[in-house]
């Protein structure tokens, strides 16, 4: 699903999907102790994170607004820990619609958020790769 | 006995189920589990799996399919029972020590085991029960016993030194003199606490009486009641020392009276009880010992002429071991506190766990509550940390399931919110939460309240051998309470919470000021219009009866928040936390109209009553909840100038 188009996610996206402040405090953490943190936080986010989205996206489509809020709630966090901060906000309002129960619209931020995803997914790569 | 059952409750002390016991009860408190939500929460556990997949197993005749998982054993056995065995056993891990000198908890956790193997053979041989009913509910007979030694262990201690080589019948009449209470009282109650059948709870409290004062019991509890009674004697001879089986023969003669089993297949069977005992004594790590063959142990008791006398501290099975060392009072080594990390979200998790372990915690971590709550109860941490949202049970459920337990009461419970939880702090601070950190967390943040959960609990620590004494010192008082008969909390006439207990609950929610919009608290204040006509022209009874219903009427018209008290005479409260003075005066109004519209009736009264209601918010300018009472005063008595039969509301000055 983020496979689908990567041609969309601009050079400029990648380069401001992270918070780098939150990337740099991280690998701090990390430090000398446990050196791979960063990493391994990041592919924990990697492995369940696609797996988010389509859920999110599936519930964007049925009009199921439990579950997307359910689906967003989950990922909103983790993308913010890690300093994904628009992918972050995206969810925060995908739950907040789904909360509300006012769907108009959440199909196109679901789409929206297959690209930021899809943007945050390479930074996150590049971060961890440096 | 039910209100001095509930004061034991309110100790605090009371054995209660660990770990997946705990969820095991927190599952089926509602009556529409499935029997794979059970098989689940117990398959949690490894250890229970296999003891209930063994008990399964021992509750059938030889020659039926042996099964190994539990959703065969909840099939077989059914939920109910399953349900019932686990509790049973979670009892057991959890409580193999205690404070109570007196009390040998290892004897007294082998002599219900003996019981339990003894009544479920009983119970397959005779077919006169459902054996591993039969099981649970012998296991569980002494219960009574444990929970006074909890509560009391000081005081149960010297009683049990006191009776040493008297009967449990004697045990308990003195129990009724120091504690007001019985321990198969105790049982009956902690067993209907449970939800367990009525009938164990009636078995329990009846088998040590005389078989003439039990025949008025139904079919089941008459019968566990006979299995017990026969049960009991054979965990006696099993558990008898130094040879002395024998003695204990004509006790188990006599109560073979009750059943009808020929002599034969009856020490066949006995036999097997004590090699069964033996083995479940090693799955459940309860001491045991090997006795001698029961046609032998028979035989000696026929040749022995003093068979009859009971040797002294041969009856109780808890009597004094005088070389026993009293039990050190467990020092807590405090190098490094215990944190349980708790998120379902595997990113936060981690984090959290990183940066406690960084800062020198010990730390452990579960992905959800149900997780959390086993855990929490297994191994008892001093701070918990938990995510609110997360699915099953969330960040409030695991606080109030924690609370409600012993050692759930003291640990540190910080919640992480998000913004969109922020609205409903109260209900968290009503669960019992410590305090919140948002998310996503600043790492600053969170560690610096957690260093202030960690000098509250090593506070505690140093303080817990004051607690202790005061403990004792509380139940000592609890005690006192008893034997007065009043009530501490409890209006008698109403069973409304008394004067007292609204006097705390006002000062407690007055003090309690929370950041946001729900920082709101009003009272409502009641008095019955006319009441001393009732009392004239009716009498005292009437009169009696009018606070009764009104107290119905009012308690039955109320909003979960709301609290109502009697404070005495005609006067009620209403303590509204979260509400605003309107919000307090529609509530107001609503008890007006239901009261007015109520008819009473007793004896030539019949009417209905009506009353006035004086409604104030608590405001920046009030000093303390006196100054709320007498605002909802002052209301009061202008609704009764007013013409009566209304609500009126203090000025918001």
């Amino acid at each position: 699903m983020n496979d689908q188009n990567p041609s969309d996610t601009s050079t400029e996206d990648v380069g401001t999907a992270l918070d780098m402040s939150v990337v740099a405090s991280l690998k701090e953490l990390g430090g000398e102790d446990d050196p791979g943190l960063f990493t391994d936080l990041v592919e924990t986010f990697l492995a369940d994170t696609p797996q988010r989205v389509r859920a999110i996206e599936t519930a964007a489509r049925d009009a199921d607004a439990e579950g997307l809020m359910k689906a967003a709630h989950g990922l909103k966090s983790s993308a913010a820990n890690l300093g994904a901060a628009r992918l972050s906000a995206l969810c925060r309002e995908l739950e907040k619609a789904g909360r509300g129960g006012a769907l108009e619209g959440v199909d196109r931020m679901a789409a929206r958020l297959v690209k930021e995803y899809a943007a945050a997914e390479k930074a996150l790569r590049q971060a961890s790769a440096t | 006995m039910s209100n001095k059952f509930d004061e034991l409750k309110l100790t605090g002390n009371l054995p209660s189920p660990s770990g997946v016991g705990m969820a095991i009860l927190r599952l089926t408190q509602s009556d529409d589990f499935s029997a794979e939500e059970l098989a689940r929460t117990i398959q949690s556990d490894p250890a229970l799996t296999g003891r209930i997949v063994k008990m399964s197993n021992s509750a059938q005749s030889a020659g039926v399919k042996t099964i190994s998982t539990v959703s065969d054993a909840v099939v077989r056995l059914g939920v109910r029972a399953v349900r019932n065995v686990a509790l049973g056993f979670s009892l057991v891990s959890a409580f193999r020590k205690g404070k109570c000198e007196a009390f040998d908890y290892g004897k007294y956790w082998s002599d219900s085991l003996a019981r339990a193997v003894a009544a479920q053979t009983l119970s397959r041989e005779l077919r006169l029960i459902v054996p591993s009913e039969a099981y649970i509910c012998a296991l569980l007979s002494g219960i009574g016993r444990l929970a006074l030694a909890s509560v009391h262990p000081r005081a149960y201690s010297e009683l049990l030194r006191r009776v040493a080589g008297l009967s449990e019948v004697d045990l308990a009449a003195g129990e009724r003199e120091v504690f007001e209470i019985d321990h198969f009282e105790v049982a009956e109650a902690m067993l209907k606490d449970w939800r367990l059948p009525d009938s164990h709870a009636l078995a329990v409290a009846s088998y040590a009486r005389p078989v003439h004062e039990t025949v008025s019991l139904d079919k089941t509890a008459a019968r566990l009641c006979t299995v017990l009674r026969v049960a009991t004697p054979i965990a006696r001879i099993l558990l008898a020392e130094n040879d002395a089986h024998h003695f204990h023969w004509p006790a188990f003669e006599s109560a073979l009276k009750l059943i009808d089993i020929d002599r034969a297949r009856l020490c066949a069977a006995c036999d097997g009880i004590a090699a069964e005992w033996r083995d479940w004594g090693k799955v459940l790590s309860v001491p045991t010992q090997s006795a001698p063959p029961f046609a032998e142990i028979a035989q000696r008791a026929s040749e022995s002429p003093t068979a009859g006398a009971q040797p002294a501290a041969a009856v109780l099975v808890n009597d004094i071991d005088p070389t026993a060392a009293p039990q050190e009072a467990e020092e807590e080594a405090l190098a490094k506190l215990t944190v349980l990390a708790v998120d379902d979200d595997p990113i936060s998790l981690k984090l959290l766990v990183t940066h406690l372990a960084r800062q020198g915690y010990e730390v452990m971590q579960a992905a959800n509550g149900t997780q959390a709550l086993a855990m929490a109860l297994e191994r008892n941490p001093h701070i918990v940390v938990s995510d609110w949202m997360m699915p099953g049970m969330d960040g409030i459920e695991l606080t109030r399931s924690l609370r409600k337990i012993e050692i759930g009461r003291d640990m540190y419970i910080l919640l992480l919110t998000g913004r969109e939880e922020e609205e409903q702090v109260v209900e968290a601070f009503d669960a019992g939460v410590d305090d919140f950190v948002s998310k996503p967390f600043n790492p600053r943040i969170l560690l610096s309240r957690v260093a202030a959960g960690e000098r509250l609990v090593r506070l505690q620590v140093r303080v817990a051998g004051d607690k202790a004494k005061m403990e004792q010192q509380v139940a000592q008082l609890a005690v006192l309470n008893r034997k007065l008969t009043t009530t501490t909390v409890t209006d008698a006439l109403t069973s409304l919470p008394n004067r007292r207990h609204a006097m705390q609950t006002l000062e407690q929610a007055f003090e309690r000021r929370d950041p946001g919009k729900a920082d709101q608290l009003s009272l409502i204040m009641i008095d019955i219009d006319h009441f001393k006509k009732v009392n004239d022209e009716y009498g005292h009874d009437a009169g009696d009866a009018v606070l009764c219903e009104l107290a119905n009427v009012l308690r039955g018209l109320l909003r979960r928040q709301d609290t109502v008290c009697r404070l005495g005479g005609e006067e009620f409260i209403v303590v509204c936390p979260g509400s605003d003075a309107a919000g307090a005066a529609a509530v107001a109004e609503r008890l007006r109209k239901g009261v007015a519209s109520h008819r009473i009736r007793h004896g030539r009264f019949d009417r209905s009553v009506t009353c006035s209601f004086g409604v104030a918010q608590r405001t920046p300018l009030m000093q303390s909840h006196e100054a709320l009472l007498k605002a909802a005063d002052v209301a009061v008595y202008e609704a009764k100038e007013a013409g009566r039969n209304r609500v009126c509301v203090a000025p918001l000055a």
